[in-house]
């Protein structure tokens, strides 16, 4: 009987202490990096994903974000802001993280790290140094900056320093023999066009002495399809969209009654 | 006579005429109309987060089991009853093909079968949410309809840049009862394709370590989880490496008592004389640098980091901490 306790005894120890092995606590972090590259204008509120981030332990984690600046060319800075800066992330919680420009020193590339450190709450009876886990996300940052426009003058974006960036190989060669002539044509052929009506002008007026509305159609089709009249001569009173209109009622009654 | 021949001659051809007009009301004729089976279409396919407000055609999708949805719209002139199946594949277009076999790492296969009205992922359940899939089981009399696959990815689907042929491609085929194929894909004239996000999971097993060692000792291993190195396991869809740093320069008893944290000393195995120490920058680990992703997200890379330390002489004894942070990172 008494070496049947002991026996049991020992095996609800064991268990005991294979749960406690199983619910061993967990510290652990997931990080999904989008490798933000954005071209950004300095001052303008867009924000950009830079990363989702997911508490994957067991423990409650606290994840503080900050910007670790690599391979800056100058001692050009970069003002970012984070949000959430610092974040309480419960197990299997997630959280996307945004960046802002706020500003930069000059315009440029700008290459770094958002670097996530970890802050967790161990058990009460947890002793000794921490391991806690930590990660980081990749970003760039193409920083163009919008000049004050000089009197006078029009505001272009300035493209100094951004060698790969599209606009600048492209923007004058491009922006100005091609889109000036095109906008110059534009406004040749819109003063060229004939006056049309307003909207508000047009009168619509059923004929009263039609003797079948299809004969009223006929002529509206006709009217609208027919060829584009010459230009009257400028010597020549231009007539108005009323006489136009009871010219068309006139011709539309004759056919009826011919019909 | 002659006469009488002409009235009979005319009475034979009356009696032929009469004769067959009855015969033709009488009879019948069996007429049969095929219908011949259309060739079904697809139009319409597009790559939706799950709430359908983004488009995730050309992007990096979450390999972190987050859904996305696939529509398209499958047309049949025979109605959504002629259907057969529809399967759906994508996978990493660099140096895999489409017929290889499914992996979370590169390859997937999702199908929906219509005589059963089912969806499936052959790889594995948790990369389809079947309740959010949507088919024509409910209108098979129309001849078009929107299907949608929400599906997921693996936390090891294979990293990519986004918006490059290189990438991920997807590949539709619907096929119907007479065997005809509709297809949208690579080499069809349509698109869709995506990269997959950076993915880097670190789970930290040995969330506590202590030394024990008297002063003027070296090399006193630590001693986390029953072992001399500090735990952690990995899942990564890249290559990549562990890196290692302290919170602070001194391993602290109060705010005067402490010893430099250049004391303790780090590696990727147990071998003390290669270690080096550790600072609060992050550096890497010695022998845990460019591994490589697992290959099954149930199955992480477990490792470990050996740690130990020299006490220097005249140190007071009590009890000394600091912060030891583990990162992954790409490499």
């Amino acid at each position: 009987m008494k070496a049947r306790i002991v026996f049991l005894i020992v095996f609800l120890f064991l268990i005991i202490q294979l749960a406690k092995i199983m619910a061993e606590d967990t510290a652990a972090l997931g990080i999904s990096d989008y490798e933000v590259k954005a071209t950004v204008t300095v001052g303008e509120a867009r924000q950009f994903e830079v990363a989702r981030i997911k508490n994957e332990g067991t423990l409650n984690l606290t994840v503080t974000v900050a910007w670790l600046p690599e391979y800056n060319t100058s001692e050009a800075q970069i003002e970012l802001l984070f949000y959430p800066q610092k974040i309480d992330l419960a197990s299997q919680e997630a959280a996307m993280i945004y960046v802002q420009v706020l500003n930069a020193s000059q315009t440029g590339n700008y290459t770094g790290l958002v670097q996530f450190t970890t802050d967790v709450v161990l058990p009460s009876n947890a002793s000794g140094s921490h391991s806690i886990p930590g990660g980081t996300a990749h970003a760039e940052f193409h920083v163009v900056k919008t000049t004050p426009p000089p009197s006078g003058g029009i505001s272009l974006p300035d493209l100094s320093g951004i060698t790969n960036f599209l606009a600048a190989t492209y923007f004058l060669p491009l922006i100005i023999p091609v889109v000036l002539p095109i906008g110059v044509l534009g406004l040749k052929r819109y003063r060229g066009r004939p006056h049309m009506p307003k909207p508000s002008t047009l009168k619509i007026r059923f004929p009263k002495r039609t003797k079948n509305m299809d004969t009223f159609y006929q002529n509206l089709f006709q009217q609208a399809e027919s060829p584009k009249q010459p230009k009257a001569e400028p010597s020549q009173k231009e007539p108005t969209d009323e006489e136009l209109w009871d010219a068309f009622l006139k011709r539309t009654d004759e056919n009826a009654q011919a019909n | 006579m002659k006469k009488l021949l002409i009235a009979l001659t005319m009475l034979c051809i009356i009696a032929l005429i009469v004769g067959s007009v009855k015969a033709g009301s009488e009879g019948s004729s069996n007429g049969t109309v095929t219908v011949t089976s259309a060739v079904p279409t697809l139009s319409s396919v597009e790559l939706w987060n799950s709430t359908e407000d983004t488009d995730k055609n050309n992007t990096a999708l979450d390999s972190d089991n987050v859904e996305y949805h696939l529509n398209f719209t499958v047309s049949d002139s025979n109605t959504m009853k002629d259907l057969r199946n529809v399967t759906i594949i994508a996978w990493d277009n660099r140096g895999q093909i489409e017929a290889d076999s499914d992996s979370q790492r590169y390859h997937y296969t999702w199908t929906y079968v219509n005589s059963t009205d089912t969806w499936s992922c052959p790889l594995s359940a948790n990369y389809i949410t079947t309740g959010n899939c949507a088919d024509a089981s409910g209108s098979l009399t129309s001849t078009s309809y929107e299907f949608r696959l929400a599906f997921k990815l693996s936390k090891v689907a294979n990293y990519s840049n986004a918006g490059t042929y290189n990438g991920w491609q997807v590949k539709i085929y619907v096929y119907d009862e007479a065997n005809n194929t509709a297809t949208f894909g690579q080499g069809t004239g349509g698109r869709i394709q995506f990269g997959v996000a950076s993915y880097l999971y670190i789970s930290v097993t040995d969330t506590t370590h202590t030394f024990s060692a008297a002063p003027n000792s070296e090399n006193t291993s630590v001693s986390a989880g029953g072992d001399s190195k500090v735990d952690f396991t990995v899942i990564a869809n890249r290559v990549w490496k562990a890196q290692v740093k302290s919170n602070s320069a001194t391993v602290n008893k109060t705010v005067d008592i402490k010893f430099n944290i250049g004391n303790i000393t780090q590696y990727g195995s147990d071998a003390v004389g290669s270690s080096v120490s550790l600072t609060t920058e992050y550096a890497d680990v010695t022998g845990i640098t460019s591994q490589a992703a697992p290959t099954d997200e149930a199955s992480p890379s477990s490792k470990g980091v050996y740690l130990w330390v020299d006490i220097p002489n005249g140190q007071e004894s009590g009890d000394y901490t600091y912060t030891l942070y583990i990162q992954i990172a790409a490499g």
